[in-house]
């Protein structure tokens, strides 16, 4: 069963955006969903040996377009108490999905552990959706 | 041709065009306020308090104590942002509405670990808890992921990772 949390953002500049957040534990090398964005796109993982493969699937007919979240954000690692032992990892990606007014932009933060004695890894993540506008507003031109 | 024209018909040197990487003419930042962190803890619960995370600048602190008798464990999350955060949170039985007081420590007590066997080579354990913090601008301008998960047993190892994101 996919268990995940999705709830709606406070508008920005008018543009709606969605959160979702989601957990699970596996085994390597098991595929598994780990975000679904209902009729946009899916998110499934696989560890395989010390990498972390995902795979976004695009639910629209539209195009996917993949951005480096790297070179514009970096996101921070924080390793408190006992969690240094569950080797602690994390990831981030982003894409822009959709085409017209539906086209959204998509941020999505992963983070791993690792389980030794279980054999078994905790994929989760963290995805921010929002609008995007095809056009700047009337009177914001340059 | 007018200059004017020209502008209007043609891009500048180094100008950058309205559609450039998809993106309507901003930059990724424009959507997404911030950057993003990951805070990972881990503590054995004990009948003493400890520390499982605390996000940057100490604006959420989560504690975890193991109540004696029963060795169910108490989370404990401390919203010290000064404002009133609303939260949704899933304990495996359903989504529930919740609010983060800065005047009162929110407890939650963690749930049994939940095993599914979804195929021979496919088990999925669920946390016990996921918490989408959301956020009150100005004071606090990020919306929150916490997940919490715990091994059960005698002397519990209680994990989380909590994600931060400006939006």
């Amino acid at each position: 069963m996919h268990r995940q949390l999705a709830s709606e953002l406070a508008p920005r500049d008018g543009r709606r955006g969605l959160v979702i957040s989601a957990s699970k534990e596996l085994e390597p090398g098991v595929r598994a969903m780990l975000v679904l964005a209902e009729g946009l796109f899916r998110i499934d993982v696989v560890v395989r040996g010390d990498s972390l493969q995902t795979v976004v699937r695009n639910l629209t007919a539209g195009p996917v377009q993949m951005w480096d979240v790297g070179q514009s954000e970096e996101v921070g690692s924080i390793v408190l108490g006992e969690a240094a032992a569950l080797g602690p990892g994390r990831a981030h990606m982003g894409f822009v999905i959709g085409s017209g007014d539906d086209r959204l932009m998509v941020k999505v933060t992963l983070a791993t552990l690792r389980f030794e004695q279980r054999g078994t890894f905790r994929i989760s993540a963290q995805a921010v959706l929002r609008v995007q506008p095809l056009s700047r507003p009337p009177g914001k031109e340059d | 041709m007018k200059i004017s024209d020209a502008n209007n018909d043609f891009l500048k040197i180094d100008g950058t065009a309205a559609d450039s990487g998809e993106l309507g003419g901003l930059t990724p930042d424009a959507f997404f306020q911030g950057s993003g962190n990951v805070v990972s803890g881990a503590v054995t619960a004990s009948a003493t308090a400890g520390q499982l995370l605390s996000l940057p600048g100490g604006i959420i602190v989560v504690s975890v104590l193991l109540l004696p008798g029963n060795n169910q464990v108490n989370l404990q999350i401390q919203n010290n942002t000064g404002v009133l955060l609303s939260a949704v949170q899933d304990r495996g039985s359903g989504v529930t509405q919740a609010t983060l007081d800065p005047t009162t420590p929110r407890t939650i007590t963690l749930q049994s670990p939940e095993l599914t066997l979804q195929s021979p080579e496919l088990t999925l354990q669920s946390p016990e808890l996921t918490m989408q913090i959301f956020p009150n601008q100005p004071a606090f301008p990020d919306v929150v992921t916490l997940i919490v998960s715990s091994d059960g047993g005698a002397s519990p190892m209680v994990v989380a990772q909590a994600f931060t994101d400006g939006v």
